[in-house]
């Protein structure tokens, strides 16, 4: 195989061409010789060329125009016999050799008559055919039935199938494990940018190796765009807060009415809750902390209490304990914005677990105004928000969902949204149970 | 009484600046660092009775300060990161930070920090049997469970991570202190009235059967009995760390 390494793409099909050529000469070869070694029983030989060397007689000697119903007389079940002044002898495509030789052992005369054999095609319900040429030059043709050349005509069809099966079999084959490392270059294209990504193994001919390389170097530089983006984001929020926190200071320090503080501090509020989520989404897309056994009944339930304890509208249904494999802080954030989403927009919120085989599934709903359909697939996008006059009460960056899309993708799960049918919103998250 | 003495470990001037004036307007004695080796000089010249620690500061980072600061006593810390994420403080509180104070912070919450990190230094008296007691950083077991009080964690015996709400986690705090030992019903009432808008004799038997319900997880029997007419026990044998 090593060898091979440096055989380009075209020479590599060139080569399966030429296999296949080969293969399909080698199959014909062998059929031709097969057909050649094809031979009656003695005793039915010898009567076929009897028969074939009377009614070469017979017919010499009769008046031509009594020739062609003479030929029909002598004519039997199992062999039919035709006169014509002249015509076309039919070509054989497959030499019977040994049966002639045989026939003509029987019969000596019989090359005199240049004897031709041949199989006749399938369809026909004689399986052999020939023709004889009288002393005067006019033409006997004959089919005989033998019983045991079906499976020669068999194999005549074989014969006529088999470059094309064989073609078709073995181009298949090789030209697929060609292009092996071009799928793999198609699956790992739809990685790129995602935790899945890895590089991938330069293999196949030279042209895919480049192909290859060329796709893991796009592939480096894709990544370090987005960890320079990351720490960017990071590297921002950062150096956010200590400003952040020497204006809090300051604003502690001085003398002000204390509405006018109360507006100052919501401010220094809203830009750290800014902050927050940013560092969030950026926290979101990271799969650093291992997977481990948590309980997602319980998880759920406990965000369900936090807020009922506080006074407000939600419910769980479900079961008491169901544990997967996860990392419970960003999957605990992801949970906590669906009902904090739906806390904060509809007044209320029911979180609904059920298990589906190895997944389980978490519906959070509400009895709110739901999403316009058209901007459903918009919501999941990040620094995006739906209300128009970005109302004072709304806060945050439009974050909340896209840091959900991340984390659920993060936990190797999906999430959709859909407006219910009896009105408001429901935010489904599928997630693996893993081995717990 | 003189006035309690604290080390600021800032790297930003300005900051570590209104740091110190912020403090010493509520009465604190304040020295301030900007690095750590700053800092060992300050505490060799005179020791400090609480420091505030920025975890971010150049040269030796903060963890490690911290390290060395908790081998070579036990001063109260309090320290101050700019990162704010949840790793931070579960981290810091694991190496045995005092408190964590994620920046920005106002001075309202600085001084109801390092107040509360000192009463709590102060031993002994008016202790609460809440998760600000002796136990703040240990971990607990019980039954195979095990309660991680710096990071708020509750683990099955199976090592499966069962979340508590705010008003559970104190419950159970105070079982665990207090095992073998009927509290009363009006007891637990006040004890979570900080945790929920609603605290009635009702709400506490639905926050003991929430309770009951994650112990028992899948099968199990949650060690918490109820005393008829006066309140629960927990019946568990409780270990620390």
């Amino acid at each position: 195989m090593n060898m091979m390494r440096s055989w380009s793409l075209v020479s590599r099909l060139l080569t399966i061409l030429a296999l296949v050529l080969a293969l399909d000469f080698l199959a014909n070869t062998l059929l031709f010789e097969k057909a050649g070694e094809f031979a009656l029983e003695d005793e039915e030989a010898s009567a076929l060329a009897e028969r074939l060397a009377v009614a070469s007689h017979v017919l010499s000697s009769a008046p031509p125009p009594a020739r062609d119903m003479m030929a029909r007389r002598l004519s039997s079940a199992n062999l039919d016999m035709h006169w014509s002044a002249s015509g076309q002898r039919p070509v054989a495509s497959i030499s019977l050799a040994r049966l002639q030789a045989q026939l003509i052992a029987a019969q000596p005369e019989l090359a005199h008559a240049q004897l031709q054999l041949q199989l006749m095609p399938m369809r026909l319900s004689k399986d052999m055919g020939g023709s004889l040429v009288l002393t005067d030059g006019t033409l006997l043709t004959f089919h005989h039935h033998v019983r045991a050349a079906w499976a020669l005509k068999a194999g005549n069809l074989v014969v006529l199938l088999l470059p094309t099966v064989a073609l078709l079999g073995v181009t298949w084959v090789l030209v697929f494990a060609t292009l092996r490392p071009l799928r793999q270059l198609v699956r790992a294209s739809a990685k790129v940018g995602t935790h899945h990504a890895r590089p991938l193994d330069e293999a196949g001919p030279p042209e895919m190796r480049q192909l290859i390389r060329a796709f893991n170097a796009m592939q480096t530089r894709i990544d370090d765009l987005l960890d320079t983006n990351t720490q960017t984001m990071l590297a921002i929020g950062h150096d956010l807060r200590t400003p952040l926190s020497r204006l809090q200071l300051r604003l502690d320090g001085i003398g002000l009415e204390a509405d006018e503080r109360g507006a100052m501090e919501d401010d220094i509020a809203e830009v750290r809750d800014l902050i927050a989520s940013v560092q969030s989404y950026v926290d979101a897309g990271s799969v650093e902390a291992r997977q481990q056994r948590v309980d997602l009944a319980a998880m759920a339930e406990t965000l369900v209490d936090n807020a009922t304890d506080h006074g407000q509208s939600a419910e769980y249904v479900g079961p008491d304990s169901l544990v997967i494999m996860a990392r419970p802080v960003p999957l605990r954030r992801a949970l906590s914005n669906l009902v904090n989403n739906a806390l904060h927009y509809a007044g209320n919120a029911r979180v609904v677990l059920e298990r589906e085989g190895g997944w389980v599934r978490i519906a959070v709903e509400d009895d709110g105004p739901g999403i316009p359909e058209d901007s459903m697939a918009k919501v999941l996008q990040p620094f995006v928000r739906l209300d128009a006059s970005r109302q004072r009460d709304t806060r945050g960056m439009g974050l909340g969902l896209a840091i959900v899309v991340r984390i659920i993708e993060a936990e190797g799960g999906s999430f959709a949204l859909s407006n219910r049918s009896q009105g408001g919103l429901c935010a489904v998250v599928r997630l693996p149970i893993g081995t717990a | 009484m003189t006035a309690r003495s604290i080390v600021v470990v800032e790297d930003d001037p300005a900051l570590r600046l209104l740091t110190a004036r912020a403090l010493r307007e509520n009465g604190y004695e304040v020295r301030t660092a900007c690095s750590g080796a700053e800092m060992w000089v300050l505490l060799d010249n005179a020791p400090a009775d609480l420091i505030v620690l920025d975890i971010m500061l150049p040269g030796t980072t903060g963890i490690e300060l911290f390290r060395r600061l908790r081998r070579e006593g036990d001063t109260p810390i309090i320290f101050v990161s700019a990162r704010g994420s949840e790793e931070d403080r579960v981290l810091g509180l694991e190496l045995g930070a005092d408190d964590y104070l994620p920046k920005p912070f106002s001075t309202r919450e600085l001084i109801a920090r390092i107040g509360a990190v000192l009463r709590r230094g102060e031993g002994g008296n008016g202790r609460d049997e809440g998760r600000e007691s002796e136990s703040a950083r240990g971990e607990i077991s019980f039954d195979g469970w095990s309660l991680s009080m710096a990071r708020y964690e509750l683990r099955s015996p199976d090592g499966t991570l069962v979340d508590l709400t705010g008003a559970e986690f104190d419950l159970l705090s105070t079982f665990v202190n207090q095992p073998q030992r009927v509290i009363g019903r009006q007891r637990l009432i006040e004890l979570s009235r900080t945790r929920m808008s609603d605290s009635s004799d009702r709400s506490i038997d639905v926050l003991v059967s929430r309770l009951r319900r994650k112990l028992a997880g899948t099968g199990g029997q949650a060690p918490i009995t109820t005393v008829r007419g006066i309140g629960y026990i927990f019946t568990a044998d409780v270990t620390r760390h």
